[in-house]
């Protein structure tokens, strides 16, 4: 039976100092399939990968490819099985032609050195027998995300792969760039490439995947066939016990109780864009990527120029000229980049708890010490943070937790209105039905909570009322107290198939 | 699907002048400038030969550092190194050597001295700012401690040639400078190892899943600009007939200042030889025009900080530009919708 199997990794250890990082982990893959490897972040997969590549050495275990067992003591041994990785972030050099990041590691020569002509040629050969609409003598920086990814497939092709490594490859892709990904996966796999796809969109799984292995903690779970496996399944064994009750209760407030109310904000972006928000709801936006949602928002916030339109808030006409205007009526943001533009990193849980209240703590040289802990303990406590201390490092956190450490900054700033843009993204199954949890408590407690989201499950399980945009403008708001949303009802909206209404 | 992009087939020339364009621009309007307010003596063949021959000092230390910010890396530690590199020749010298051995040892010291910076900043996981700043200390302390800090004096003609004789007209060090350039550029445009250097300073973990190692890239990216500096430190010591501990200071400013005059990133990834050497004439062409119109050099100071912000910012206007993929002029002067 052994031999089925290109490749198969047994009894894989590995220990970081202090760390078990993988133990006693399974994997195999047949020829021909795409495999899917699972798990919350942390379960161990990257870790796993890596040991494959050759970038980390494994502590024991087996690693067997086409039945005979191999070492793995670098990336170029791995390189030479025929194991090429495709990652998350585009790694492709930006400053240099599509045809030298295909070579990049095994340049053509010739008498007077590196033979720049022969490789665009034979490039340019590899991406037409693709099909890929490219110039090989085109510099990658001038390529959109889906292009580069695109470069990424033809670069693996041209090293003859047997096993291609997929880590998140539609992270930050566009639905339309997600579907020529998916398409490039099917020639892959019936050139008898063998993928490992790594993904936190189960659906992928059914769409991409003929089996699936399950990671947690370290641990090898199982591995399952994708046709007998529900949803369910899959996150019940990432999270090691049943998760039924996923999604919060839906709320529905009183539309006499609007709090923000825009009409007719335009901008370079997004035209005449017109909702309200009441207190105590959440509003989803929906919308493909680019559909100028976050957009209408920096319009709102005077980040991006206003060119017409109103905001009223509490009834009142406002006109923030930036970011901290709006904090001090009550306008708040917790935006898509948490790590980037959530939080300091670097510094304390602590420190970034009481960021936005400093003047209230630091005054007239004086530390009021006594404030600054009842605010870091109320809200810390209030948003129920995970972590040693307030003196723990916000970067050390798990994403979820670093998510509340941001929600309680602006807790303490008493927000009338907080958007939340991509709320759970990159946050493991099991921190995620806690956000909502909270996102919930906040909009009861009276918050009017807008909640930009590409989490289509999220929007439909979440909103009281979702706002669908397409191309800057705002194609349908659908009330959930009127009519049952599905998925299909949005995405004809989202794709700029349905009328205005 | 994704749009056919169209590219313009580059030719050599082009694409070179659309590199350099502004820097290119910016010279010949200095230079027109020059001829003007100077009237002839400028336009001089031997002035010319003079501002080049200033050039060279510079511009041998400057070809080192682009290896290095191509990399993504820096080097402070060049100033010191041509000093230091420059006694240790005499020494050798003086102690009855044979001559082209003489070149050979300092040669293999300035490159020791490179992977010595080299090896911290890779194996340690230095930053390349802190371990050039403290090596810079360690090779000027190891040139007094060797010269006694005082000057070494050597005036053996096939030594002294080095830094003022000349090939017909021509300058020696100018011809050296040239010869750098030539092999300096060619190496990094036909060999792997120097397209390797764009692509670990392009994206370094790129390189590394294309099994590239960085390390060994950097490593080698160190040590040429340790023998480059060593070069630098031959011609100084050959030009002054002794090796002097206390030469070189500040020279390191100088050589990353040509090299972002002539276009080559902070940031890695991108850059040219022929920019460095550029941003090198330029420098010496500033410093010749202000001394030929009498200017203080407490001024020319002044100015040429000015004119270092002013290349920065065209810089990174143009990167601005090229990666939204329109000109210069367009991202300037927006056209109204």
């Amino acid at each position: 039976m052994a031999s089925e199997y290109i490749l198969e990794m047994d009894h894989i250890e590995k220990t970081f100092p202090g760390v078990h990082a993988l133990s006693d982990v399974h994997f195999d893959l047949v020829a021909g399939e795409a495999h899917g490897l699972v798990g919350e972040n942390g379960a161990g997969k990257s870790t796993l990968m890596k040991v494959l590549n050759g970038i980390y050495t494994k502590d024991s275990g087996s690693i067997k490819i086409e039945g005979e067992e191999v070492q793995m003591h670098g990336i170029k041994d791995a390189m030479d099985h025929g194991i090429a990785f495709i990652h998350q972030e585009i790694s492709l050099v930006p400053y240099m032609t599509i045809a030298e990041n295909i070579f990049l590691g095994c340049e053509k020569k010739n008498a007077l050195g590196v033979d720049q002509l022969a490789m665009k040629q034979e490039a340019q050969k590899i991406l037409d027998s693709l099909d890929m609409p490219l110039d090989a003598g085109e510099f990658v920086y001038h390529l959109t995300i889906a292009q580069q990814q695109m470069v990424e497939v033809a670069k693996a092709v041209s090293k003859n792969v047997k096993i291609l490594v997929m880590d998140e490859p539609t992270a930050s892709l566009s639905l339309r760039e997600q579907q020529s990904l998916y398409e490039q996966v099917k020639m892959l796999k019936s050139r008898g490439v063998a993928i490992i796809y790594i993904s936190h969109r189960l659906e992928e799984l059914w769409i991409l995947c003929e089996r699936f292995t399950v990671l947690r903690d370290g641990c090898y779970v199982g591995t399952r066939d994708v046709a007998t496996a529900t949803n369910q399944d899959v996150v019940n064994m990432m999270v090691g016990r049943e998760v039924d009750n996923y999604y919060s209760e839906r709320l529905h407030a009183k539309p006499e109780d609007v709090i923000l109310k825009v009409e007719g904000i335009t901008s370079d972006v997004v035209k005449d864009v017109s909702f309200d928000v009441r207190k105590g709801e959440i509003l989803g936006m929906s919308g493909l990527v680019g559909a100028g949602r976050t957009e209408t928002i920096l319009a709102i916030l005077g980040i991006d120029r206003r060119l017409g339109g109103k905001v009223y808030l509490d009834g009142e006409e406002v006109h923030f000229r930036n970011m901290s205007d709006a904090i001090k009526k009550g306008f708040m943001l917790v935006p898509e980049d948490r790590r980037g533009q959530g939080l300091v990193l670097g510094n304390t849980v602590g420190f970034n708890i009481i960021l936005p209240s400093l003047k209230k703590i630091y005054k007239n040289l004086t530390i009021n010490y006594k404030l600054q802990d009842e605010i870091i303990d109320t809200y810390a406590s209030r948003m129920r943070i995970r972590m040693s201390s307030a003196a723990q490092r916000a970067g050390n956190l798990s994403g979820g937790n670093q998510q509340k450490v941001v929600l309680a900054k602006w807790l303490s700033m008493a927000p009338k209105v907080l958007v939340m843009d991509e709320p759970t993204r990159g946050i493991d199954v099991g921190a995620k039905a806690e956000i909502y949890e909270l996102m919930t408590e906040l909009a009861k407690s009276g918050v009017a909570i807008i909640m930009i989201s590409s989490d289509l499950p999220e929007i439909l399980n979440m909103s009281s009322r979702v706002v669908v945009m397409y191309e800057g403008e705002v194609k349908k708001i659908f009330d959930t107290a009127e009519e049952e949303l599905t998925q299909e009802k949005i995405m004809t909206y989202a794709a700029g198939v349905g009328g205005k209404e | 699907m994704a749009e056919k992009t169209t590219v313009k087939k580059g030719n050599p020339f082009s694409t070179f002048f659309k590199n350099n364009g502004a820097i290119l621009i910016g010279y010949a309007l200095l230079v027109l400038a020059l001829c003007i307010i100077t009237g002839d003596t400028f336009m001089t063949t031997s002035n010319i030969l003079n501002v080049l021959r200033q050039a060279v000092q510079n511009s041998l230390m400057a070809f080192g550092i682009t290896f290095i910010l191509i990399n993504g890396c820096v080097d402070l530690s060049v100033g010191a190194n041509c000093a230091t590199t420059g006694v240790i020749m005499v020494l050798f010298l003086n102690m009855g050597v044979p001559f082209v051995l003489c070149v050979l040892i300092t040669l293999a010291c300035g490159a020791l001295m490179g992977l010595f910076n080299g090896y911290f900043v890779t194996e340690w996981n230095l930053i390349p700012y802190v371990v050039t700043l403290a090596s810079q200390n360690i090779y000027r302390g190891l040139g007094y401690v060797i010269s006694g800090g005082l000057p070494v004096r050597n005036t053996d003609p096939s030594f002294t040639y080095i830094g003022n004789g000349y090939v017909g007209p021509i300058p020696f060090p100018i011809i050296l400078m040239l010869f750098c350039w030539i092999i300096c550029s060619i190496f990094m445009s036909r060999t792997v190892t120097g397209r390797h250097m764009y692509a670990v300073g392009g994206n370094q973990e790129a390189a590394q899943y294309s099994g590239i190692n960085p390390k060994r890239i950097k490593r080698i990216a160190y040590t040429f600009s340790g023998v480059l500096s060593a070069i630098a430190g031959i011609v100084l010591a050959a030009k002054l007939f002794s090796g002097q501990p206390s030469s070189g200071v500040g020279y390191e400013g100088d050589a990353i200042a040509s090299n972002v005059l002539g276009g080559v990133s902070m940031k890695g990834g991108t850059g040219t030889h022929t920019g460095a050497l550029i941003g090198a004439l330029v420098l010496a062409t500033l410093t010749n025009g202000f001394n030929l119109l009498q200017v203080d050099f407490y001024y020319q100071m002044i100015v040429k900080g000015f004119v270092i912000i002013l290349a920065v910012e065209i810089d990174v206007l143009k990167k601005a530009a090229e990666e939204a993929n329109i000109s210069l002029k367009e991202l300037l002067f927006p056209k109204k919708k």
